[in-house]
């Protein structure tokens, strides 16, 4: 066989061999003059290794092999590398560091696959390391362990150098920070703590440094300007020479030292701080607030808060002003003006501001919190002595009724609609407006003033949306009964064209209403002139056709009519109330009677009698003169009727001064109120059986909330009441402890 | 033995009656042992004792005659000084003092009733609670509040450093709480006693 025929080759011959390819790489590496290795050359190199680990024992040289490999590197290491490595400095030093090491790759790819059989067999069945990782190692460990403090020096202050403007070789930093990463095989230990490190850390002093000047000299926008700009920077070194896992890290201590640690500071800057920039409306500079902190854990919290303070009180200045103008004026009357001019600031500080979150703040949901508690603060004051919710009905009214919004299309209309129903949404007393609405909404279709029926609809729409099917279903119920009240209207003039002897004479338009959808009316004992009482019977009988078992409630406070004046020059028609029309109707037959004569006659109760017998006699048209003349009316006057009375107009309205009905509304949203919380108790209770007391308040207010918000007393006055109709017990051994009594 | 006192008119002890029986027993009406003696008997009504709730009342005090009944007076003023005992006194006095079909005491009662009971147990804001009732309440009171009352005078200080307003207390204490805050009662005269 030509193997076991082959001559032995000793160690200290075949290692003469390959000390020969080993200077000739060497020198090649060197850049000396050197040919290229050809193929027969790699061949007897690699040839010579595979015969000498071939070999039967004890000619069998790998060990040795194995070990002179790796002495080969450590031998150019000592002698050629690092002496070259140690008389250069900074960037230089940089350079021929990052020379060597691409040479020592060389010479590593080289030497491993002369050695390659060492490889296959020896390494693979000993479990020992690979040559290219023994390789590797041993620049590791002589050159980058002697090294590395120094190249890292150097890199960290290139990157100073270019923090301050100037140009540095970023190619070079690239391919040293790239020995740091290639050094660790695969592992980022090397890098990590070689170079990251020590390079965060300087990046931290160096913009601590910076920070402590900025934040004395620029003010709020210059200094989040500089701040974004060195983020901005910084992100790009990663990209140009860094490890990209270094970004998070480096942006985050950067963060820390221009805005974590300066934060309230630089928020708080009298002149140009978050404060100044929201006075001032620096919508680009609240962007950009808004960018930086919201990188930073918690770092909205305190612009959010300036938001919601700022948004407070200019809010609150509203209110004063309200305020201020309303006691200016104090003799105007509620829900004049005033008040109108309220609401649509508050609506146009409420655009503003929502504008500031959608814009600048990216519509955060912290922010939309802040507004929406700021509003909640401004919204719920009182001014002028009335509610917001007062208000807010009263300038719905406004838009609504005729003549209250001609200029506005309907666009428009529909947009401020939609806000007022927004700005409900802040408004903690929602069934005190919905009282306050519903007044509004009957006078306007009672007396015919809704401007629009598309509108009236669209407005519930939106309420039902938000504040759900319960609160807008007696208003519905309201619109829907005026439609059913205009047929039933024509049902009746059919009724009374095809029964002309129940004619009564008088053109009678009534209007019927289901009792629970309208607000309370009180309805008196007028007693009605005998043509009057006629209409009402014949409607009766009308209606008895119509449906049994209903009961008719006559309002006569709410009633219309129209009656021809015969005065001395002339006829003219007056519009009065139906109380009027009833005092009218009188001096038919009695040219002269006393107060009393009248109240026995109509029934009246004096404050009814006093105020139509004032605008009768007392107002604008002296349709009756009074005995004694004077402005108000006594139970002692005596009244005739004024034939001598004349206007240049054919008709005229006399108005009935309206009674001031914000006292019943309150009054009946309060006991609205308690049923509401008896019923929430009950409700929790029954399902809890057993509930300590914060807790029974607790979830008392969470269920009302949406109507309204219960005062702890008023929770407490409707649990000791319940308690007395034995519906709660008090727990014999915890009185914070309530039970339900099925 | 019961004879003696009972009406001639009905088979129990009424007004006349219980004042020869305070009489033998050398007791004054207005004495609040007569309130833990109606304990013991479980009367249902002031100032009268059914033949049932007088006889089971003294067999359970075991007396048997005058004597033993003199005898057995100051045994019962003692048991006013155990928290327990005096806790439900207290709490069956509501019921014994109130007008039968009515589900609160009227106020003059409760008020003459809570300066009898808290001479006993002293308690230190109890002519301000009268004041304060007489001036801000003027209505009758609840059983919880009656209850309650008791709790409060025995939990809270009277400088009222651990009341807790947003505790479960009837909303009367707490409006007594802030009537005595405004008048600045707590501060001035209280700390006195807290001393």
């Amino acid at each position: 066989m030509t193997i076991n025929q082959m001559k032995i080759v000793e160690l200290e011959e075949g290692w003469s061999f390959m000390q020969k390819g080993i200077t000739k790489l060497k020198r090649i590496l060197e850049g000396l003059p050197e040919s290229q290795f050809n193929s027969e050359e790699y061949m007897m190199l690699y040839t010579t290794i595979y015969n000498m680990c071939t070999q039967k024992p004890p000619h069998d040289y790998s060990q040795q092999l194995y070990e002179k490999y790796k002495e080969a590197f450590e031998e150019y290491i000592n002698s050629t590398v690092l002496p070259a490595l140690r008389e250069k400095h900074d960037e230089f030093m940089l350079r021929e560091l990052v020379n060597r090491w691409v040479n020592h790759k060389i010479m590593v790819r080289w030497l491993s696959r002369f050695f390659h059989y060492l490889d296959r067999y020896f390494i693979a069945r000993r479990s020992l390391p690979g040559l290219n990782e023994v390789g590797l190692t041993c620049f590791r460990e002589s050159v980058y362990q002697e090294l590395k403090v120094k190249a890292r020096d150097a890199v960290v202050t290139l990157i100073d150098q270019e923090r301050e403007g100037e140009q540095i070789d970023r190619a070079l930093l690239k391919n040293v920070l790239g020995i740091f990463v290639e050094i660790g095989m695969g592992q980022m230990d090397y890098y990590d703590s070689d170079f990251e490190d020590h390079m965060l850390e300087d990046s931290a002093a160096y913009y601590s440094r910076k920070a402590s000047n900025w934040i004395v000299e620029d003010s709020c926008p210059d200094y989040m300007l500089k701040a974004e700009e060195c983020l901005r920077k910084e992100k790009e070194r990663v990209g140009n020479y860094l490890h990209a896992s270094s970004e998070p890290k480096l942006l985050e201590k950067v963060q820390n030292e221009l805005l974590v640690v300066y934060q309230s500071q630089l928020l708080e800057k009298e002149h140009s701080g978050c404060r100044a920039l929201l006075r001032d409306d620096k919508v680009d500079d609240l962007s950009r607030m808004y960018r930086l902190f919201s990188k930073i854990t918690k770092g909205l919290d305190p612009v959010a808060n300036m938001y919601k303070q700022h948004v407070t009180g200019e809010g609150t200045a509203l209110v004063q002003q309200a305020e201020d103008a309303a006691s200016n004026k104090a003799a105007e009357n509620v829900g004049g003006p005033q008040e109108q001019v309220f609401v649509r600031k508050v609506i146009e500080l409420h655009d503003k501001f929502m504008a500031y979150v959608n814009d600048c703040f990216a519509n955060h949901s912290l922010f939309h919190k802040a507004l929406k508690e700021a509003f909640e603060i401004f919204c719920n004051k009182v001014v002028a002595g009335c509610t917001s919710a007062e208000l807010l009905a009263a300038y719905c009214d406004n838009i609504l009724k005729k003549g209250g919004s001609e200029k506005l299309s309907d666009e428009a209309i529909e947009e401020t609609l939609e806000k007022v129903v927004k700005l409900l949404a802040y408004i903690s007393d929602k069934d005190l407006f919905a009282e306050f609405y519903r007044k509004k909404l009957s006078r306007r279709l009672l007396f015919d003033k809704s401007a629009n029926d598309d509108h009236e609809r669209l407005i519930l729409t939106k309420l039902k949306q938000q504040c759900g099917g319960q609160f807008t279903s007696k208003m519905e119920g309201m619109v829907t009964d005026l439609t059913l009240a205009k047929e039933n209207q024509s049902h009746f003039e059919e009724y009374l064209n095809s029964n002309p002897l129940a004619n009564p004479g008088i053109d009678l338009t009534v209007t019927v209403l289901t009792t629970g959808f309208w607000p309370s009316y009180k309805s008196s004992d007028l007693s009605l002139p005998a043509e009057m009482v006629k209409c009402v019977e014949v409607f009766k009988e009308f209606y008895q056709t119509k449906t049994k078992h209903r009961k008719l409630t006559w309002i006569y406070s709410l009633g219309t009519c129209n009656v021809n004046g015969k005065f001395d020059t002339k006829t003219i028609e007056l519009i009065v109330g139906t109380y009027q029309a009833a005092a009218l109707l009188i001096f038919n037959a009695s040219d002269k009677l006393s107060y009393s004569e009248i109240k026995t006659q109509l029934n009246l109760a004096d404050d009814d009698l006093v105020r139509l017998l004032q605008s009768l006699s007392c107002a604008k048209y002296k349709i009756l003169t009074k005995e004694p003349s004077s402005r108000t009316v006594l139970p002692t006057d005596h009244f005739e009727f004024n034939g001598k009375f004349t206007d240049r107009m054919r008709r005229i309205r006399i108005p009935l001064p309206p009674v001031d009905e914000r006292k019943k509304v309150v009054e009946d949203v309060d006991k609205d109120r308690r049923y509401a919380i008896d019923a929430s108790i009950v409700r929790i209770m029954k399902s809890r059986k057993v509930l300590g007391h914060q807790q029974l308040v607790l979830e008392c207010v969470e269920q009302l909330s949406r109507m309204f918000k219960p005062d702890f007393k008023a929770i407490k006055k409707r649990i000791e009441d319940l308690i007395t109709r034995d519906y709660l017990e008090r727990d014999k051994e915890n009185p914070n402890l309530f039970k339900y009594l099925a | 033995m019961n004879l003696l006192w009972r009406d001639p008119y009905a088979d129990m002890i009424l007004a006349d009656g219980i004042s020869l029986l305070c009489n033998d027993i050398q007791v004054d009406p207005q004495d609040i042992v007569m309130l833990a003696i109606s304990w013991h008997m479980k009367a249902a009504t002031m100032c009268e004792f059914s033949k049932q709730e007088f006889v089971c009342g003294l067999q359970a005090l075991g007396i048997d005659s005058l004597e033993k009944f003199c005898e057995r007076i100051p045994f019962i003023r003692s048991e006013l000084k155990d928290e327990h005992k005096f806790q439900e006194i207290y709490n069956f006095a509501f019921d014994w003092a109130k007008e039968k079909g009515q589900k609160s005491l009227a106020l003059d009662t409760a008020i003459g009733m809570w300066q009898l009971l808290f001479a006993e147990k002293e308690w230190p804001l109890v002519e301000h609670w009268c004041q304060f009732l007489q001036a801000r309440h003027n209505k009758a009171i609840s059983r919880d509040t009656w209850f309650q009352l008791l709790e409060f005078a025995r939990t809270v200080d009277p400088a009222l450093t651990n009341y807790d307003a947003e505790g479960a207390w009837p909303y009367l204490i707490d409006e007594f709480v802030e009537y005595l805050l405004e008048n600045g009662i707590q501060k001035g005269q209280l700390s006195d006693w807290t001393h």
